[in-house]
């Protein structure tokens, strides 16, 4: 079972304050559930039919959380699926 | 220095985190200060205020920019302005004030009614409940969300709670407060300290603050300077004085509040 992996980024590293600030996530997910359907259709005689296959994949469901060690709270403005950005009040 | 924690779990509990740091550049730099406009005495304001508060005593025009005092803020060069809105104004009039303000190149910090607790106004629900409904409307505007409370509500004096009055994390981008520190039974220094123990109970989560309304009598100037060393290491951005009546501003509290 594979872990999630994230990666996160300022859009500066220092701010007045009162400044915006955005917050970049990237994230994803390789632990997910690939397969592959088979069809054989079988008629009254017994005769089949080739098989036809079809291949998904499921992604796993992730989750963010945000915490900032100065108190500030960063809301989330988009998301993706894969990039959420957030901002902040410096 | 600050550091943002990113923490990914997937739906079969498996976690990753992601951590960045930050800072802030000096508090100092970065307060700004002004003074109430409109019928305020303005003689001894510099030829720069940077901030500009701009109180609504019968409500807004609908362009904020022909208002009297907003024109004399702009003339002395404000970068800042903080509106207020009473009950009464409309999500259309509260979006229109915002974006005027900052199409005109104003940084706006906006919130519900003023002063909730002045002459018992508003109900500290029904206070909440406004500002929570406001913050999206004024976000959207361009503007920041910053309502104001008196101090002696943060301070806990007088027999008020903070809690009453608390908005949910997130709703707010500064908290707001307005200062007379010779009208209240404890020192200045206690005070502030007092005012920011309940700002973390009204405004949860939020570091940095406003001063819609400080003010001070001739003769205080000292008050003033330990005011602005306070404010400066503890999260204030913006601060206005408020020259008026037993607070108009002399010319000692004027040359220690706009240096």
């Amino acid at each position: 079972m594979a872990t999630p992996t994230v990666s996160a980024s300022l859009d500066k590293p220092s701010y007045a304050p009162g400044d915006k600030m955005t917050l970049t996530v990237s994230y994803a997910d390789a632990d997910n559930d690939a397969g592959t359907v088979t069809v054989i259709v079988t008629d009254a005689e017994g005769n089949k039919s080739d098989p036809v296959t079809a291949a998904y994949n499921i992604a796993d469901t992730e989750t963010l959380a945000v915490t900032d060690d100065g108190g500030r709270t960063f809301k989330k403005v988009s998301d993706n699926g894969s990039v959420a950005v957030y901002t902040a009040t410096a | 220095m600050g550091s943002v924690t990113v923490k990914v779990t997937d739906s079969g509990g498996h976690t990753a985190s992601s951590s960045v740091s930050y800072s802030i550049l000096s508090q100092t730099a970065g307060v700004l200060y002004g003074a109430n406009f409109g019928d305020a005495t303005q003689t001894l304001y510099p030829a720069s205020v940077p901030v500009a508060r701009i109180f609504p005593s019968s409500g807004y025009p609908a362009d904020l920019m022909t208002m009297a005092s907003v024109k004399q803020a702009v003339a002395k060069k404000a970068k800042a302005v903080i509106l207020d809105f009473p009950a009464s104004a409309t999500d259309a009039q509260v979006t229109a004030t915002v974006k005027q303000a900052v199409a005109a190149g104003l940084e706006c910090w906006a919130g519900g009614t003023h002063e909730p607790e002045h002459g018992n106004k508003m109900s500290a629900a029904d206070w909440v409940d406004q500002n929570v409904h406001l913050a999206p409307i004024i976000r959207a505007a361009g503007g920041k969300v910053a309502p104001i409370l008196q101090s002696a509500t943060l301070a806990s004096l007088q027999g008020r709670n903070p809690a009453d009055y608390a908005l949910p994390k997130g709703t707010v981008d500064a908290w707001g407060t307005d200062i007379y520190p010779l009208t209240k039974a404890i020192p200045q220094a206690q005070l502030l300290t007092a005012i920011l123990a309940g700002a973390k109970i009204a405004f949860p989560g939020v570091a940095s603050w406003i001063v819609g309304e400080y003010g001070v009598p001739a003769g205080n100037a000292q008050l003033i300077k330990d005011f602005k060393t306070f404010g400066a290491a503890n999260g204030l951005l913006r601060a206005a004085f408020w020259s008026q009546a037993d607070t108009v501003l002399a010319a000692d509290t004027a040359a220690a509040w706009f240096v």
